[in-house]
């Protein structure tokens, strides 16, 4: 059969073999989807043009012959009104498993996607492809070497950034959400780029991750000026200009606020970064609180863990509460890891002092007192800590959760962050500025931030 | 879940007391400020979820006067979080024994396929393919698995 013979194949056929209808809410046929590709297309009443021009482009134009070459193989047939059939008149679910085993075995395309889908979320290694173990247990999916599905990679990750432009063009205005990263171990630092911006059809608060990329310098510099140059990469890569860009948010550090001062885009300071600050702030103003956390620190993270200390406690514990427990350690980034610390204090602290060898490094009666106080308004911070970091948290409402802290005569140390005029807030006034945008002095403000915006 | 928290630090308040006899005087005092502490800030809590809902319903009507302006407080974030997110998954992809791995693959598999997954499907794999080997010069200079060998 010659590819050029059109229309020897019923259009039925045709639908039916390559296409899987798409239903609408009301159970009505509104479209095909494409079993190859997943595209879905339009049919009109009677025709199938629509329906062939895709399976020939995504096919292949022998699309008509790989069908009735799949259909022998399978010992199907083509009827005259275009139904497929079993010559030993199987039932219509067999025949369907049959003519979908051509999408599954012969689909390149598929396999590909498959394998990258696997590889990539499941955070496999590449190099699982090659291995005859996976090999083994994906028959269906004929794998590809190493060296093909890594250019496959590189080559959609490529097209995704097209997607994503187009969508951005769509969004119009978007901020930059940004920060810094490194593996531990491997000394390479990262910087991650998001985009937050309005979804054109949804209208919900969306992000998108535009690049994860070492500084381009090749110095290895990470200043401001290294930085800069990989947001103008990166945004001239979705075609977007400074125009486009109404701030930055990022981590109140010196390198952002100088980017953000050289670009000419304002910096919004992350509030969760600030707030870890506080809090920091806070737990060393209070009399003898960090000298009794790092006595429970040495406790917990080095005494507890003792071999011998942890096997006792592991009894101890199954024999208290059913379950062994062990004690957490703290980390000195983030002050959550000590508020986690303390809690787990207070659970195993029985048991601790149970323990003949780590009697001499147990917290006295008054640092136990300066503990359990602390902790009660830990806990309020961890309030506001897991609350500001939802996705799409506007500041209108952290500020608001920050005035509430303030009120209180107990936090005031904390104002040295958390006051809106705080030194660390670079951008005060452009801060104030949305706030107050967002309490309803809408009209006045946006025209001076359109022109403000216009004039950067 | 703000609500669960408040719940749980009262109930633990009078066990708290109870097994810490020595001097509750100060310590009910200031848990008392603590308290009103939490319930304000949840109280807000509440309050914007109800203002959330309330002007999805005004959006209509605000709609045309507002045409042409930028919706900013929804748009700018209070936080950097999403990265940090991103980085927690990032850990799981460039593993000890992944150090090797070029950064311009780390970035196509943690970009593309795993964060922005809602932009490609098997359709965008089949052009990918299409693609050719010229068109990915570039990239595929760039993809180098020796690029940390010197480092280590």
């Amino acid at each position: 059969m010659s590819p050029t013979s059109t229309s020897s194949v019923p259009g039925k056929a045709i639908a039916d073999f390559f296409f899987t209808p798409v239903q609408d809410d009301n159970g009505k046929q509104k479209s095909w989807q494409c079993k190859k590709c997943g595209t879905e297309k339009l049919s009109q009443k009677e025709g199938y043009t629509n329906l062939r021009c895709h399976a020939s482009a995504c096919v292949g134009k022998s699309y008509e012959s790989d069908l009735l070459e799949h259909l022998k193989k399978v010992g199907c047939f083509v009827d005259k009104k275009g139904n497929i059939l079993s010559e030993d008149r199987k039932p219509k679910a067999l025949v369907q498993q049959a003519i979908n085993s051509f999408v599954t075995t012969s689909n390149t395309e598929l396999r590909a996607f498959t394998w990258i889908r696997w590889l990539a979320c499941r955070n496999m290694p590449l190099s699982e492809i090659e291995n005859d173990i996976t090999r083994d247990l994906a028959k269906a999916y004929r794998p590809f070497s190493i060296k093909t599905i890594r250019k496959y990679i590189l080559a959609t990750s490529n097209l995704v950034v097209d997607a994503i432009a187009q969508e951005l063009e769509r969004a119009g205005f978007l901020t930059l959400l940004l920060d810094g990263w490194t593996a531990d171990g491997a000394s390479t630092h990262y910087i991650a780029i998001f985009a937050g911006y309005k979804h054109p059809d949804s209208g919900n608060y969306s992000e998108v991750l535009l690049a994860m990329q070492p500084t381009l310098d090749e110095d290895g510099a990470m200043d401001a000026a290294a930085h800069e140059e990989l947001l103008d990469s990166t945004i001239a890569m979705y075609k977007l200009t400074k125009a486009n860009i109404l701030c930055i948010i990022g981590d109140n550090c010196n390198t952002n606020k100088c980017l953000a001062r050289q670009w000419g885009i304002p910096l919004v300071g992350c509030a969760s970064h600030r707030f870890n600050l506080a809090v920091k702030h806070w737990m060393e103003d209070q009399p003898g609180l960090m000298d009794a956390i790092k006595k429970l620190s040495t406790l917990m993270s080095t005494k507890a863990c003792n071999l011998r200390a942890a096997h006792t406690l592991r009894h101890l514990t199954l024999h208290a509460y059913g379950k062994e427990l062990r004690a957490q350690q703290m980390n000195e980034t983030r002050w959550t890891s000590i508020f986690t610390m303390v809690e787990r204090y207070f659970r195993i602290k029985e048991q601790l002092e149970k323990i003949k060898a780590l009697l001499p490094y147990c917290l006295s009666v008054t640092e136990n007192l300066r503990v359990r106080d602390a902790f009660e308004h830990l806990a309020v911070f961890k309030l506001i800590t897991v609350e500001i970091q939802a996705k799409g948290m506007d500041l209108g409402h952290c500020r608001k959760q920050f005035d509430t802290l303030l009120e209180c005569e107990s936090y005031q140390v904390m104002s040295d962050y958390l006051h809106p005029r705080a030194e660390i807030v670079d951008f005060a006034d452009f801060e104030s500025g949305i706030l107050k945008i967002m309490a309803g002095a809408l009209e006045k403000h946006s025209v001076q931030w359109k022109l403000k915006l216009a004039s950067s | 879940m703000e609500a669960e928290a408040c719940i749980k630090l009262k109930k633990q308040q009078p066990a708290a007391n109870s097994d810490e006899d020595t001097d509750d005087g100060s310590l009910s005092g200031d848990e008392d400020q603590v308290l009103t502490v939490a319930e304000k800030l949840k109280m807000n809590s509440n309050k914007r979820r109800k203002v959330v809902v309330t002007t999805t319903q005004q959006q209509q009507q605000e709609q045309q006067s507002t045409k042409g302006y930028i919706d900013v407080g929804t748009i700018i974030c209070a936080t950097s979080n999403c990265c940090e997110r991103l980085f927690l998954e990032a850990k799981y992809i460039m593993l000890p024994h992944r150090r090797g791995m070029s950064p311009i693959l780390f970035e196509a598999l943690l970009y593309c396929l795993k964060k922005n997954k809602s932009f490609w499907n098997a359709s965008t794999v089949a052009r990918a393919m299409k693609m050719k080997e010229d068109e990915l010069q570039e990239e595929l200079a760039q993809d180098d698995d020796t690029f940390y060998d010197h480092e280590e």
